[in-house]
């Protein structure tokens, strides 16, 4: 999720998330690489879903992923680790 | 121009220190350790790894900072230029042109690679500690960053809210904050997202965000700064020292940073390093930022004033006209002369200047007097000696901040930012 890939991804996730009015949980096992464009889109993500109600977490983070989360001190977007860990 | 050309530009760059230090090495070899030759050696590491941080290159930046704190040390007198040390800056120095080497060529590092450069650190480590005499400095932690941590951390509070063009212009704020993980502890941070529009009207290229960071570490205000030179202009930055309430820290946090005198009964070593610091900023005090995108519009916009002057000098001796074909004549040569001078200015190196010195370069209409009196091909990064000399156009190009889109970046990541990344995109 850079910013290389962020303006398709950016609406391919919205219509997901739209599609699918009960998803939670985003499974971003397969990111390779986060930058700042990605980290935005993944808090639009999440604001998206709450502005209709939910709340969105990240599933299985890859290394690159958790890594941003960490520097950027937003560990709240994961999934409880228990949960995340039984996922996968 | 964009990274592509900007990243030989470095190369080439880090290769002119990088003999530099190599030749002021030499000379100290001779048993001199006069206190300039050190300096322009530190500052060479200095350099290279502020430069290498921007590019993401990450093995060069933690092995050029380990140097950098040793040749710290070493300047601050704190550790004796023994032939030893010579010898092993010098293989340091060669190791550091051998990580460089696949940087310039786009190729992979070559494995064997990481253990000599760890082998040396650790002889490295052991110089700087063992004779690093004092209890102000003997504290020594193993950590990379022993020299700097020792002196006397202080704790600051930095804002920084990036421009919305930062992201399309290729830059990467998270970068900005690694590069400081560097240099700093970062111990609290918080993403500002507030000004993340609603979802729909998001546009995915803009950058929005923003990040409040409390940093701890005993670089200075303008070391903290001058990790966003690269951004200065595109971004709302406040570094501000925080009154230290928490932390249980062993001196009092200076209520004025910018005072020598504030750190300098809390630890002699601050104040050496202060005198150091000011001893530098006295000869690197004069710079200049040239935003190289518009002299680059004026290079190419004189590229075609060349071109339209010799289509009407042809003209002008078809029709053959004398009046007219004197005047076309003189048209070209006063084109050649601008084009001539434009070239120059672009030798300038635009570099990221020395922290702190952009308002007295700015405001200083002698100084900036001074400097294009002296030559019209300005020493931008000026120094005790001209470190960074004038090099053929090209080369000091990359630093001139022209990263204009983003496609022309994804050649760039792939050979240099994040090899792996990069291929399994």
């Amino acid at each position: 999720m850079t910013i290389y890939t962020c303006g398709e991804l950016k609406s391919r996730l919205l219509e997901e998330l739209s599609a699918h009015s009960d998803a939670t949980r985003l499974d971003l096992s397969h990111v390779v690489e986060l930058d700042t464009a990605g980290l935005q889109l993944l808090l639009t993500a999440r604001r998206y879903a709450s502005d209709a109600g939910r709340e969105l977490r990240v599933a299985n983070p890859s290394r690159a992923v958790a890594d941003v989360l960490e520097l950027c001190r937003l560990g709240a977007l994961l999934e409880p680790a228990a949960a995340a860990s039984a996922e996968a | 121009m964009d990274l592509n050309e900007a990243l030989p530009g470095f190369v080439a760059e880090a290769g002119d220190l990088l003999r530099e230090m190599e030749s002021a090495l030499l000379e100290c070899s001779g048993g001199t350790t006069d206190a300039e030759k050190i300096n322009l050696i530190f500052r060479s590491a200095h350099t290279i790894k502020g430069s290498a941080g921007l590019f993401g290159l990450d093995p060069i930046v933690s092995f050029v900072h380990v140097v950098e704190t040793a040749l710290d040390q070493v300047r601050l007198g704190h550790v004796p230029m023994t032939e030893e040390l010579v010898t092993l800056l010098l293989r340091c120095k060669d190791h550091i042109e051998a990580l460089l080497e696949p940087v310039g060529t786009g190729g992979v590092p070559d494995v064997s690679l990481e253990g000599r450069g760890a082998g040396l650190l650790t002889a490295l480590r052991q110089i700087a500690e063992v004779s690093a005499p004092g209890a102000g400095s003997a504290t020594g932690s193993d950590q990379n960053r022993a020299a700097r941590t020792v002196a006397a951390p202080v704790d600051w509070r930095v804002s920084v809210r990036f421009g919305p063009g930062v992201l399309a212009a290729g830059m990467d704020p998270l970068g900005f904050i690694r590069y400081l993980q560097t240099f700093c502890e970062i111990r609290a941070l918080k993403v500002l997202d507030d000004q993340l529009p609603p979802p729909a009207q998001m546009d995915p290229e803009t950058c929005y965000l923003g990040f409040e960071m409390e940093l701890r570490t005993a670089s200075g205000q303008a070391t903290i700064e001058s990790a966003f030179d690269f951004v200065r202009e595109d971004c709302m930055l406040s570094v501000t020292p925080m009154v230290d309430t928490t932390a249980p820290s062993v001196r009092a946090a200076p209520t004025a940073p910018a005072a020598p005198a504030a750190r300098g009964d809390a630890a002699e070593e601050p104040a050496k390093k202060q005198a150091a610091a000011s001893g530098d900023s006295s000869a690197a005090t004069a710079f200049i930022r040239v935003d190289a995108a518009k002299l680059d519009s004026l290079i190419t916009t004189i590229g075609e004033l060349i071109t339209a002057a010799a289509g009407a000098n042809l003209l002008a001796r078809r029709s053959g006209g004398s009046e007219l074909q004197e005047s076309t004549s003189t048209l070209t040569s006063l084109v050649e002369q601008v084009r001539e001078g434009a070239l120059q200015l672009r030798m300038v190196k635009m570099v990221a200047r020395s922290p702190g010195s952009k308002e007295s370069c700015v405001t200083s209409p002698r100084s900036l007097g001074r400097r294009f009196n002296s030559s019209s091909v300005a020493r931008i990064r000026n120094s005790t000696k001209p470190s960074w000399s004038v090099s053929p156009i090209p080369s000091p190009t990359w630093c001139g901040m022209r990263w204009t889109t983003v496609s022309s970046l994804r050649k760039y990541g792939s050979h240099a930012a994040n090899p792996q990344s990069a291929r399994s995109r």
